[in-house]
């Protein structure tokens, strides 16, 4: 099939993703399209292939079949670096900060790399590092820093590259309940900007806030796909992912 | 205070120390003890070149000692059998390093693992050193490579002719010192430009580095050549300096076990680190020479106590050196 191109292409295409370990299916013909400006919610339960999906799309993993187009593109055979710099960036689930540099340098490297001039890259520093309520933390070590206030790092430092695209792996896990609101503030803003964003969420309140399309993994295959609140309302997802046997019987 | 560039505001107390080194030879012309500094400062910048790598980097490798002794090598063949000048040969040693520097590290970008990473540089060293023992009728193997020239009398003004013969301790001194206060220079600025802060993001995750849209090629190429770039070019110093060559010597795994004791006492990742571990084990070691048989188990005590006492080197420690600033941005 020839790939959309130009204006028409959407933001970021996934057809037939595979990715096979030792025989397992972690990743199995997966089809996904998110549209320009749009937040599209992946869910599914633990071993779903949501995060081997991600490394996929990021470039973090070779598929064993399929293709992955970034407005069009097809940049399957594309490195992680290349991706980004092309507009597609990302976060982890388990957060990967610069431990010896400061939350300002952290952010500093993305705008850097992009190929800002020094003192640009300082003011985008400042500037985003404030967007994601950092600013007091801004001289702090990336080690010393709390659960939620990494996962506020990694969303500056994943903007810091300009992306049209943004993966965000969990983005409220493992996140004391009162920092939820805050973070949940900080995607939305950054979905008003443009930015397409594709979210991998365990908790469905905060899913169903961020995204309006759901898409459910199970065993690496797409269940369903739509609306989010139909398809967290579908009785196949409650019985596999909240495990409410009652609603598919 | 701000005419002076970034990387030297960042570390006064450093630049403060190089400058005291260097005035050494206004207080005592005694041989020995510019001898035993001398040998300090090469083992700084060797240790320097050995830390840009793995301590800013994260490139663990363990083959360093093989890029001084090409640099060493290259340059004291070439000015014997070529008859040009040190001052011209050093460079040749420098870049033949460098060259090898980047050769190794293609295959070496490959390997993730840093025990494997470890083993395979180490390996590359071995086989460096074993074919230059081999290599009798160019390098005299372990017998020794004598005949080396010093580096040829260069002419200063208002002091005439300055020589840097084995009778002229002083003035090789200030030679070698030039060579420290250039090397830590050049690093200072390196490690707090954009590059610098890139490399040291590699270090800390390059998973992460990578998703910021870095090429981990481009920057742990580029790392890995300047690095052996300065490496070969300190052996070709040391060359000119020691006047003799043998493949343990400037090849051994010795070196490289001297290079990890200086680094890691000094401060693994700091730009002081270096010269600090070096002009304390340099120094202590000759100055236990008093304690005879027992000389190696007090060195051996030595660096246990600050293992213990400082484990991330006496460059952290805030009472004696002050904090060693990473922050590249801070200083602009």
């Amino acid at each position: 099939m020839a790939a959309n191109s130009g204006e028409d292409a959407p933001a970021l295409e996934a057809r037939g993703l595979s990715k096979v370990f030792g025989g397992v299916h972690a990743v199995d013909a997966m089809d996904l399209t998110v549209g320009r400006g749009e937040a599209v919610g992946i869910i599914g339960p633990n071993g779903a292939g949501k995060t081997t999906l991600f490394n996929l799309l990021a470039g973090s993993l070779q598929p064993t079949g399929g293709q992955v187009l970034l407005r069009g593109a097809d940049i399957t055979s594309w490195s992680a670096d290349r991706r980004c710099r092309s507009g597609l960036a990302r976060t982890f689930q388990v957060t990967l900060p610069f431990d010896d540099l400061t939350v300002f340098e952290n952010v500093l490297v993305g705008a850097l790399v992009r190929g800002e001039t020094w003192a640009a890259a300082e003011r985008l520093a400042i500037e985003l590092i404030e967007h994601v309520g950092l600013s007091h933390a801004a001289a702090r070590a990336g080690s010393q820093l709390s659960t939620g206030q990494r996962k506020r790092l990694e969303l500056a430092r994943a903007l810091s590259t300009s992306p049209s695209v943004l993966l965000l792996d969990e983005v409220t896990g493992g996140v004391d309940q009162a920092s939820v609101p805050g973070l949940i503030d900080v995607v939305r803003r950054i979905g008003q900007t443009g930015v397409s964003l594709v979210i991998i969420e365990h908790n469905m309140t905060v899913i169903q806030e961020l995204a309006t399309r759901l898409v459910f993994m199970h065993q690496g295959r797409k269940i369903a796909e739509g609306p989010a609140g139909e398809v967290a309302a579908r009785r196949d997802v409650r019985a596999l992912y909240l495990g409410e046997h009652d609603a598919a019987a | 205070m701000r005419l002076l560039p970034a990387w030297l505001r960042a570390s006064p107390r450093l630049w403060s120390g190089v400058a005291l080194l260097g005035l050494v030879p206004l207080i005592t012309r005694d041989a020995y003890v510019l001898q035993v500094l001398s040998l300090a400062m090469i083992w700084a910048i060797f240790a320097s070149s050995w830390n840009l790598a793995v301590g800013y980097a994260g490139l663990k490798t363990f083959g360093h000692q093989a890029f001084f002794g090409i640099g060493a090598y290259v340059s004291a063949l070439s000015a014997m059998h070529g008859g040009l000048s040190p001052w011209v040969t050093m460079w040749f040693g420098a870049v033949a390093a460098a060259v090898v520097g980047a050769l190794v590290c293609l295959p070496l970008l490959r390997i993730r693992s840093l025990p494997h990473l470890a083993i395979v540089t180490l390996a590359f060293a071995e086989i460096v050193r074993i074919l230059c023992s081999n290599l009798v009728d160019l390098t005299r193997g372990e017998l020794g490579l004598a005949g080396i020239p010093p580096f040829t009398p260069l002419s200063v003004p208002g002091l005439g002719l300055v020589s840097f013969g084995p009778a002229d301790r002083a003035s090789t001194f200030v030679l070698i010192w030039s060579c420290l206060a250039a090397s830590l220079a050049f690093l200072g600025w390196l490690v707090r430009s954009r590059t610098g802060l890139i490399i040291q993001a590699i270090r800390d995750s390059q998973v992460a580095a990578e998703s910021l849209g870095v090429s981990l090629t481009r920057y742990k190429l580029f790392t890995l050549t300047i690095s052996a770039f300065l490496a070969g070019a300190v052996g070709a110093v040391y060359a000119h300096f020691v006047l003799v060559l043998t493949p343990t010597s400037a090849l051994g795994i010795a070196l490289m076990v001297q290079m990890t004791a200086i680094t890691l006492v000094g401060g693994i990742g700091t730009l002081q680190g270096p010269l600090i571990g070096s002009l304390v084990l340099t120094v202590s070691a000759e100055g236990l020479r008093m304690a005879g048989d027992h000389r190696m188990l007090a060195f051996g005590v030595l660096i246990v106590l600050v293992v213990l006492f400082a484990p991330r080197g006496l460059a952290r420690l805030d009472l004696l050196f002050g904090r060693p600033s990473q922050a590249a941005g801070a200083a602009r």
